[in-house]
C-alpha cells in the first residue's frame, strides 16, 4: 500500500492502525485548544483585582532628596481592613444550621424557630442580606487595598528604605530657608570668593541643638543671612535617622558669582 | 626605613581619617530664595486724627523705593493676620509668630500722626526669625514733607540690610524744554514734585551736582556763548564760572569739591581743563587733534574718562591727572560717549551707538569685561550714576520725546521717571539730600 492510500479518507473510515492515531492525535489537539481558549476567556472574564498591584507612582521632588521615599505616594499606605465583626444576630441565626441545641445565649435565636410570624421572617431575611452585604464588601476593600509589599516612592523602592543621606537633607531643609539677595551684599564684587563656615548639631527628632560660626565671612549682611537661615531651620520638617552631631555647613556664593560680576 | 614604615602608615591613616571627615561637611553654593520676603504693613495713626492719604502716600512711596532695590520679595497684604493692623513699634508688641507663618524675613511697620500741618512718622524695621528690632526712627516734618520721609525711611532700611544708604532721599537735576526753552530742572528721583530751577530762556545743558549736592554746574547760552554757570540751589545764587570764547561745557565736579573739569575750545579744538572753584584756569589735560570732551573723575579724583576722536572716531580713554598720560579704554565701538565713572569705582557707564541707535553699556576702568545693560528702543544716552552705585538714571526718546528712566546697575529694573508728554534728557543725581 502506498502512503497516499494510507491517508485517504477511505482508509481511515475502514479502521486502518495509523489513520486511527493520527486521529487521536487531532482529537487530542483540539481538545488542549479548546481547553486553552477557555482558559483565556476563562482567566480574562474571571480575573479578579485581588491579586494585582496597583501601579507605582514615581514622584521626582524637584531632585531634592527625599528623607521618606514614600512622602510621593498619593494615598496613604492602607493596611488589611480587619473583617466585621459578625453581628449577633446573624451569628445566632447561623448556629441553628449547624447545630439543632438551643444556645441559652441567644435567646432571639429562639424566635424564628419557635414562632412562624411573617414579619420577623422578613426581618430575619433582610438582616440576613446586610449581613452578605457586609462581607461583599469587606471583601471588595480587601481586594483593593494595596498590599504591603508593592513598591512606591521611588521606582526600586519598597517603602522599608531608611531614605537619603540625612546631611543631604539638612543641606535641602537649610539651602530652602536661605535668603539673600546679590544686591544686599556689603561688596558684591568678592561674591565669588565670599564663605563662611558653621559648625551645627542636630538632634535625632530634627532639632537644631546649636550652631557656632568657624569662620565669618567679614560680610555682615551674607552672616546675618546665615543666621536667619539657621534659625528658621531650627525644626526641621521630618525626623533624622540619626543625630548630626558638629556638621561644618560651608556657605558660599558659587553658583552666583556670573550675577556679582555684574553688579557694581 | 623599616622604622619610618609604621611612621607612613600612621600618616596615611591620618590623611585617610581627614579626607573622611572633609566628606562630612554640607556646603550650600546658593541660597534658596534670591529675595528677602518683606511684610510691608499700612502705617498706623496713632495720636491724632486718622489721615488715609498720608498714610496711603507713605505706603506707595516705600513700596516703590524698596521695589526699585530689587532686594525684596513683597509678601502678599491679603495674606496679612491681625498683627498688621496693631501697632508695634516695639519687638515686644509684635507678634512675629504670625509673620514667620507667612515666611516674613522682615516687616516694615510704623504709625503716623498729624497735628495741624506737623507730621510724625515713626518707622520700623523688624527681623522676623530672630524676633529683633533692626532699626528705627522718628521723622518729624510738615504734611508736605511725606514723600521725603518715606523716601528717607527706605534709605535707612536699604543701610540696614545692605549696609550703603540707599539714594532715594535726593534730587534728579534735569534739562527740560517743557517751559518753552531748554531750562534746568530739579525733581525727586520718582519723578515727583518737579520745579524749575532756571529762566534763561536760551539753552541750557549739561548739569552736574557739587559733591554737596546743594550746587549745580551747567552751561548756558544766555549770553549767546555756551558758558559755564554755577547755582546754588537753596539761595538761588548764579554765576558764570567760565566764559572763554567758543565752547565752555561739560563741567564736572572733582569728587572732593576742590576743582572742576570741562571741555574748553578756547585754543581751538575742544579739550579737557582743569578750573578752580571760582572758574580760574589751571591746568590743560589734554592735547590732541581730535576733540576731547565729557569728562568724569574718577572717586578717588586722580583719573578723569573722557571721550577723544584722537584715533578717528569718539571712543572712551582714561587721563591721568598727574602725568598727563591717556590710554584708551574702549575698543569694541565705532562710537562710544558720555562717560559717567561710578561712585565705587569699579565700572564707567557708557552709550555706544550701534546701527544707528545708542545704548548704554559699562565696562571695568581696566577696559576689562564690558557688559551692554540696555536693548532699546529709541536711543538710551547719559547714563549717570546714582551717589550709592545701585542705580543708573539715563534718558530714552522710545516714546518720542526724550524721557528719564531709572535702571539698576545691572540692568535690570528699568522705570520710568519723568511723565509722558514733557521732554527730559541729562539727568544728574545728587547726592543725599
Amino acid at each position: 500500500m502506498s502512503e497516499t492510500s494510507r491517508l485517504s479518507p477511505r482508509s481511515a473510515v475502514h479502521g486502518d492502525p495509523l489513520t486511527g492515531r493520527l486521529l487521536v492525535a487531532y482529537l487530542v489537539s483540539l481538545l488542549l485548544h479548546a481547553l486553552l481558549l477557555f482558559g483565556v476567556i476563562g482567566g480574562w472574564l474571571g480575573s479578579s483585582p485581588r491579586g494585582d498591584k496597583p501601579p507605582v507612582y514615581y514622584v521626582d521632588l524637584m531632585h531634592k532628596p527625599v528623607l521618606d521615599p514614600q512622602a510621593g505616594r498619593p494615598e496613604p499606605r492602607m493596611a488589611q481592613p480587619a473583617p466585621p465583626a459578625p453581628a449577633p444576630v446573624a451569628a445566632a441565626e447561623k448556629a441553628p444550621a449547624k447545630t439543632t441545641a438551643p444556645s441559652k445565649a441567644t435567646p432571639a435565636t429562639r424566635a424564628p424557630v419557635k414562632d412562624s410570624d411573617r414579619h420577623l421572617q422578613e426581618a430575619l431575611q433582610r438582616r440576613r442580606d446586610e449581613v452578605a452585604l457586609q462581607e461583599r464588601m469587606a471583601a471588595l476593600r480587601q481586594a483593593q487595598a494595596v498590599p504591603m509589599d508593592v513598591p512606591v516612592g521611588l521606582p526600586d523602592a519598597r517603602g522599608r528604605e531608611a531614605g537619603v543621606d540625612p546631611q543631604a537633607y539638612v543641606q535641602a531643609a537649610i539651602q530652602q530657608n536661605w535668603a539673600l539677595s546679590p544686591y544686599s551684599l556689603a561688596d558684591p564684587a568678592k561674591m565669588a570668593k565670599i564663605e563662611a563656615w558653621v559648625w551645627i548639631t542636630y538632634s535625632k527628632n530634627g532639632r537644631l541643638e546649636s550652631f557656632r560660626f568657624e569662620k565669618p565671612s567679614g560680610d555682615p549682611q551674607f552672616d546675618e543671612s546665615i543666621k536667619r537661615a539657621l534659625v528658621k531651620s531650627q525644626q526641621l520638617p521630618n525626623p533624622l535617622p540619626v543625630r548630626l552631631e558638629n556638621v561644618r555647613v560651608i556657605f558660599n556664593l558659587k553658583e552666583l558669582k556670573t550675577k556679582a560680576e555684574v553688579w557694581r | 626605613m623599616r622604622r619610618l614604615r609604621p611612621l607612613f602608615l600612621l600618616l596615611l591613616l591620618a590623611a585617610s581619617w581627614a579626607m573622611a571627615a572633609r566628606a562630612a561637611d554640607i556646603e550650600i553654593t546658593a541660597p534658596g530664595q534670591q529675595t528677602l520676603p518683606l511684610a510691608l504693613t499700612r502705617f498706623l495713626p496713632q495720636g491724632g486724627a486718622p489721615a488715609p492719604a498720608v498714610a496711603e502716600e507713605l505706603h506707595a512711596v516705600l513700596a516703590a523705593d524698596l521695589d526699585l532695590a530689587g532686594i525684596f520679595r513683597f509678601v502678599d497684604p491679603a495674606a496679612f493676620l491681625s498683627d498688621a493692623v496693631q501697632v508695634g513699634l516695639f519687638s515686644t508688641q509684635v507678634d512675629f509668630s504670625q509673620w514667620r507663618l507667612l515666611g516674613v524675613e522682615v516687616l516694615i511697620k510704623g504709625t503716623y500722626s498729624v497735628q495741624g500741618d506737623q507730621l510724625t512718622v515713626e518707622g520700623r524695621l523688624f527681623d522676623v526669625p530672630n524676633r529683633r528690632l533692626l532699626t528705627g526712627r522718628r521723622f518729624v516734618g510738615r504734611v508736605a514733607d511725606v514723600r521725603r520721609i518715606a523716601h528717607a525711611f527706605a534709605d535707612l532700611i536699604l543701610k540696614e540690610l545692605t549696609g550703603v544708604a540707599g539714594p532715594f532721599d535726593a534730587r534728579i537735576a534735569f534739562i527740560s524744554s517743557r517751559s518753552g526753552h531748554k531750562e534746568l530742572w530739579l525733581m525727586d528721583v520718582d519723578g515727583h514734585g518737579a520745579i524749575r530751577l532756571t529762566n534763561h530762556r536760551s539753552l541750557v545743558l549739561n548739569p552736574d551736582f557739587s559733591p554737596t549736592g546743594k550746587e549745580l554746574l551747567f552751561t548756558s547760552y544766555r549770553a549767546g556763548n555756551p558758558d559755564l554757570y554755577r547755582k546754588e540751589i537753596f539761595t538761588g545764587q548764579e554765576a558764570r564760572v567760565s566764559s572763554h570764547p567758543g565752547l565752555n561745557i561739560a563741567g564736572r565736579y572733582a569728587p572732593d569739591n576742590s576743582a572742576l573739569a570741562a571741555t574748553l575750545s578756547r585754543d581751538g579744538d575742544p579739550e579737557i581743563y582743569l578750573l578752580g572753584r571760582d572758574g580760574a584756569l589751571r591746568k590743560r589735560l589734554t592735547s590732541s587733534f581730535g576733540i576731547d570732551v565729557d569728562p568724569s573723575w574718577s572717586p578717588d579724583g586722580r583719573q578723569l574718562a573722557i571721550v577723544s576722536s584722537r584715533l578717528g572716531a569718539p571712543q572712551i580713554f582714561i587721563v591721568d591727572l598727574n602725568s598727563g598720560a591717556s590710554r584708551r579704554l574702549t575698543a569694541n565701538g565705532k562710537y562710544d560717549a558720555t562717560p559717567a565713572w561710578s561712585p565705587t569705582g569699579e565700572r564707567i557707564a557708557f552709550t555706544r551707538q550701534e546701527k544707528g541707535r545708542f545704548d548704554i553699556y559699562t565696562i571695568r576702568p581696566d577696559g576689562s569685561d564690558e557688559r551692554r545693560l540696555t536693548f532699546g528702543p529709541g536711543n538710551l544716552e547719559h547714563p549717570r550714576w546714582s551717589p550709592d552705585g545701585r542705580f543708573l538714571v539715563y534718558s530714552s526718546d522710545a516714546g518720542g520725546k526724550k524721557a528719564l528712566y531709572v535702571i539698576r546697575a545691572d540692568g535690570t529694573g528699568s522705570r520710568r521717571l519723568t511723565p509722558p508728554g514733557v521732554d527730559a534728557s541729562h539727568p544728574a543725581w545728587s547726592s543725599v539730600w
